[in-house]
């Protein structure tokens, strides 16, 4: 019986062998060239897909496309989750799609403004700020299509998808049907204040359009306590209101949900206001009343600071506070050595369009960053034997200065290091005021 | 006689339960350590595993030839099992996989051992038995080198040399891999990190399932143990049959093209029926009312993904959204282990910090690499932030005169050059890179656009042409009569891409010289900023032109007086205070009178601040 099995089996081996080997022949273009089709080549020759653009030459597959593909996204989505197709891709394919219409849309509308125009004049303020209105609206649609179709925040969708960071995502604490009503409410009055304003720009004031504006703020907020749940307006509060915003804004960073709040409790109790906008008059120096209102606001941020130091105690103020400052300086660091880099970067580019070889350019500047220490030494001693006025010496140095540059470029790039250097020791260059 | 080759002999002879369990609970640990970093730390299939090595403990401990290190046996046979198992979920859960690695926790162990954890069991895979036993006794069991001679039959010294010998060995090899430790530290990451507690339960769960012969594990594992038993129970003849009608059966439907799907069109070499018929999901796919199903198209290898999306038809521009989507998604996981990234109301809204930066700049990079080397082009953080805000970059509005296929075609041409980056990496005091190699950008384009383009580009970008739009904005001048204006202004600045304008005296010669006097007056007029800021403001609420024009006056007139007021050195400084504020409220009564009360808030708003402007600039030493 034993023996009948082991037989059984070889013979299936056998068949199964004869059966593999045929389908592998079929299969595999790389072993049957008549059939292979491009997309079917061994993993390892693959080419990056740009290489191999011509996959797509099957009308049958670009039918199965076609049958699952719909203008309708609704229907687009159904089918793709009928094809199997897992939730994250659906989401994936969806959201790039929607964003690339209103993507579209934008560019087009800009097109025809800017056809209109045409080169002789710019666009004109007031159609920028149509642009403008076009961009938001687009933005609000684009938002709420992927939330009808999919269920999920549009704006974490976008920041999921494209693996953006998610910190401008301020509106995700909100239930979609009440970020809806939020959205809306936003959006009229935003209209309205803007209507209201009458193209005051922010650096001017207007007593008769800024009571106008705070009527408008008032009729905003009874609306979106009658629309919003109590829970959600809590919410919304927490998030939105003047207090959270100036702490966010204007205090070091809390360490804890929990030490933020009594932050905020400590703003609102001492009253602080987001900073105003100055009045043509106070920043004329000729406003007594703007004047008053700055001493009270001065005053008031001397309450929340005694405020803060006694709730959060005077060691953690002092702790936030050189947070604050270390971070600073870290970013003062971070700035000052981008500057470095992009000016670096001018004077590599800057040599390249002048026909000078990029390697040795960068060599010559990062040369001369080197000689810094050793240049400001020899030019401390230069201004001490020389005579004048400040400005004079400083010309003179310079003048120097840049005598020796020229003939240090000459040396290493040639002819042309000269006018690199001309130009770039000329108004406001790279090397203008080297070696300080 | 070691304690596990009592405990197995008293399984093997007496069928002993308790000997089992007591197995069970001493190597439970070991098992599931195994098994879990061969299946890439899901611990569910994990536990799948520990279930099939168990069971194929309680099947194969007779045929043991004694003495054994049951230790060593069971970690082979762990990653043995474990291989076989993953194999089946690997292709769709390879990605998926490196998601997990890349979202180590906080408190997960430390780099070395990350670096260390996939290499482990492959490296002592490489080493001899005997060298294994040694390594799994001393270090994954923790054993001091007596017991580990005295299981092994060795000496404590021939046991010390023996552990060492295959320490070496593994450095090395880890070494080969790109992973180096001093001895010491591997000797330590292994006591430390390879071994890991299972699961509460499990050990139970697992002896009591193999004793009772059926496994209470789900999925593969539970299968494979079923059949496994089944096996062993139902007699040859009934597996001899099968075996044969199989057979006969495969070559029935080979033969025919049984498994071919209908609807990948007409013969059986269409792509999409071959990559049905190579894959297991067959069966679903014939569910799907479009004969395939998405399990088939998705592959652990990218390019394999993005040939299987071709097949279906799936078009260009869309596989490059799927797959940027997918590697962007995988690498924001990898970014958000550095800078959070995320929005919570106590929190400042920050970017991320400069050392933050200097860790997300690279993974930013080769995250571009990937994806251009994947689908042939790359798309950008800010290109990413353009198409969902949504907003046009500065390239983009530069090139949007053109027709759809050139301004791709330039734009395609400008990213490839590596001019742009360029661009946006230089920067001098004050001055942008954009306009100072505007022309060398022009080049660039000009193998892209055909000449009337490449001046009608130059036209409206050039920051030399747009400042001369703004002097002329309320200027009336024909296409023609401005390029003949930008062409004298060209040769008026010189070839160096630096100065933008000429001073308001040649500005105004030059429209002589072009126009004729009267048109030099009206261009001195309404090139004027006082009455082009009022202008623009009348025109940006909405009134007519000429009411515009009528407040531009205005705007004119005010700056004029102003400026003269603030110039004058005779009056004192409160006194040029209060004439100017006199001419700021005549101008407002002005501007009501001429346009009313109604949208003249921004009007007003505009002439002060010009007013302003005037008197700090005239005022200035």
């Amino acid at each position: 019986m034993k023996r009948l099995f082991y037989l059984s089996l070889i013979a299936s081996v056998g068949l199964l062998a004869l059966v593999g080997g045929s389908r592998f022949w079929r299969l595999n273009p790389a072993a049957s060239p008549a059939i292979g089709p491009g997309h079917l080549q061994p993993r390892s020759t693959r080419l990056p897909a740009a290489a191999t653009g011509g996959a797509l030459t099957n009308s049958a597959s670009t039918k199965i496309w076609a049958a699952i593909e719909s203008g309708d996204l609704t229907q687009f989505v159904k089918n793709l989750r009928d094809s199997g197709c897992p939730e994250k891709t659906i989401r994936d394919i969806i959201t790039f799609k929607i964003c690339r219409k209103h993507h579209a849309q934008l560019l087009e509308q800009r097109r025809q403004l800017l056809l209109s125009a045409g080169f002789t004049r710019g666009i004109s303020a007031r159609e920028w700020r149509e642009c403008q209105a076009l961009r938001v609206q687009s933005s609000y649609a684009m938002n709420r299509e992927l939330e009808t179709l999919l269920g999920i925040n549009g704006e974490k969708l976008k920041a999921q998808v494209f693996g953006l960071p998610a910190i401008w995502d301020t509106e995700d604490y909100l239930p979609l049907a009440a970020l809806d009503k939020v959205r809306e409410l936003d959006c009229r009055y935003g209209q309205l204040i803007a209507e209201a304003k009458q193209g005051l720009s922010g650096l001017d004031s207007d007593s008769v359009v800024d009571a106008k504006i705070a009527e408008l703020n008032r009729q905003k907020r009874a609306e979106l306590e009658t629309k919003l749940t109590p829970q959600e307006l809590a919410l919304y509060d927490q998030n939105q209101s003047a207090a959270a915003q100036y702490a966010r804004g204007y205090l070091p960073a809390a360490q804890s949900e929990a030490e933020f709040k009594k932050m905020v409790q400590a703003v609102e109790e001492t009253g602080v206001d987001l900073p105003k906008p100055r009045t043509f008059a106070s920043r004329y120096g000729l406003s007594a009343g703007d004047d008053a209102e700055s001493v009270e606001q001065a005053q008031k941020q001397a309450q929340l600071e005694a405020k803060l130091k006694e709730i959060l105690g005077e060691q953690r103020w002092r702790e936030m506070q050189q947070a604050e400052q270390t971070r600073e300086a870290e970013m003062n660091n971070y700035m000052r050595d981008e500057e470095q880099q992009k000016a670096q970067a001018w004077f590599v580019l800057t040599a390249e369009m002048m026909g000078i070889n990029a390697d040795e350019a960068r060599q010559f500047y990062d040369q001369l960053m080197l000689l810094r220490p050793e240049w400001q030494a020899k030019c401390a001693e230069m201004e001490k034997n020389l005579a004048g006025t400040t400005d004079e010496k400083r010309r003179q140095i310079q003048a120097a200065v840049q005598a020796e540059l020229i003939q240090l470029a000459a040396v290493t790039m040639n002819g042309t290091g000269a006018a690199l250097i001309n130009r770039s020791i000329r108004d406001g260059g790279v090397l203008n005021g080297y070696p300080n | 006689m070691n304690e596990d080759e009592q405990l197995l002999r008293q399984y093997v002879r007496d069928h002993s339960e308790a000997a089992f369990r007591e197995l069970v609970a001493r190597h439970i640990d070991l098992v599931y350590s195994v098994a879990v970093r061969q299946v890439g730390g899901d611990r569910g299939l994990a536990q799948d595993v520990v279930q099939v090595v168990f069971f194929d403990l309680s099947r194969k401990a007779q045929g043991l030839s004694f003495p054994v290190v049951l230790a060593g046996w069971l970690c082979r046979h762990t990653f043995f099992v474990a291989s076989s198992l993953v194999r089946a979920e690997r292709r769709r859960r390879r990605r998926e996989q490196l998601a997990v690695q890349m979202n180590v926790p906080n408190d997960s162990p430390g780099p070395d051992w990350e670096r260390l954890r996939p290499y482990l069991d492959e490296v002592w895979q490489g080493l001899s038995a005997s060298e294994r036993d040694a390594i799994v006794l001393r270090y994954f069991q923790g054993r001091d080198l007596k017991s580990v001679g005295a299981t092994l039959g060795l000496s404590e010294d021939a046991a010390q040399k023996r552990v060492a010998r295959a320490m070496a060995k593994m450095r090395a090899s880890l070494a080969r891999r790109g992973v180096t430790l001093a001895t010491a530290s591997l000797a330590l990451m292994i006591t430390t990190h390879s071994v890991c507690a299972a699961p509460p339960g499990l050990a139970t769960q697992v002896a009591s399932s193999v004793l009772a012969g059926t496994g209470t594990g789900s999925g593969v594992a539970l299968t494979w143990i079923k059949t496994m038993a089944w096996l062993k129970t139902k007699t040859v003849v009934v597996t001899t049959a099968v075996a044969l009608l199989s057979g006969i059966a495969i070559t029935y439907m080979a033969h025919n093209d049984i498994w071919r799907l209908p609807v990948f069109g007409e013969g059986g070499n269409s792509s999409l029926s071959l990559l049905a018929k190579a894959s297991p999901s067959a069966i679903e796919a014939s569910q799907s009312r479009f004969g395939f199903h998405w399990s088939q198209v998705e592959s652990s290898d990218y390019r394999q993904y993005i040939v299987n999306l071709r097949a279906i038809g799936c078009p260009e521009s869309m596989i490059r959204d799927i797959i940027t989507a997918d590697v962007s998604q995988q690498y924001a996981q990898k970014i958000r282990a550095i800078w959070d990234g995320q929005y919570a109301y106590w929190k400042k809204i920050r970017g991320a910090t400069p050392g933050q930066w200097k860790m997300i700049e690279p993974l930013l990079k080769e995250k571009r690499d990937v994806i251009k080397e994947l689908v042939g082009c790359s798309i950008s953080e800010e290109a990413l932030n353009d198409i969902s805000t949504p907003r046009l970059s500065d390239t983009e509005t530069q090139l949007l005169f053109l027709p759809e296929e050139k301004r791709n075609a330039a734009a395609r041409w400008l990213a490839e050059s590596g001019l742009e980056e360029k661009l946006a990496n230089a920067n001098r005091a004050g001055f942008s890179s954009e306009r100072e190699f505007f022309d060398a950008k022009v080049k660039l384009l000009a193998q892209a656009l055909s000449p009337e383009e490449l001046e009608e580009y130059r036209l409206r970008n050039s920051s030399k042409a747009d400042w001369l739009r703004g002097e002329v904005r309320y200027f009336d001048i024909t296409p023609e009569e401005f390029k003949a204006l930008f062409a004298l202004r060209e040769q008026h600045l010189g070839p160096d891409g630096l100065t933008e304008s000429v001073s308001r005296a040649t500005a105004i010669e030059e429209i002589r010289t072009l126009f004729g006097d009267a048109s030099a007056k009206e261009y001195e007029r309404v090139s004027d900023y006082g009455y082009a800021n009022a202008r623009g403001s009348a025109e940006s609420a909405g009134f007519s032109s000429d009411l515009a024009d009528a407040a531009g006056q205005v705007g004119y007139e005010a700056r004029l007086a102003v400026a003269e007021i603030a110039a004058d050195k005779t009056l004192s400084a409160s006194e040029r205070q209060r004439r100017i504020l006199w001419v700021r409220q005549e101008a407002a009564k002005l501007l009501n009178q001429s346009l009313g009360t109604q949208m003249t808030a921004g009007i007003r708003g505009t002439v002060f601040r010009t007013l302003e402007d005037t008197a700090q600039l005239t005022t200035q030493p």
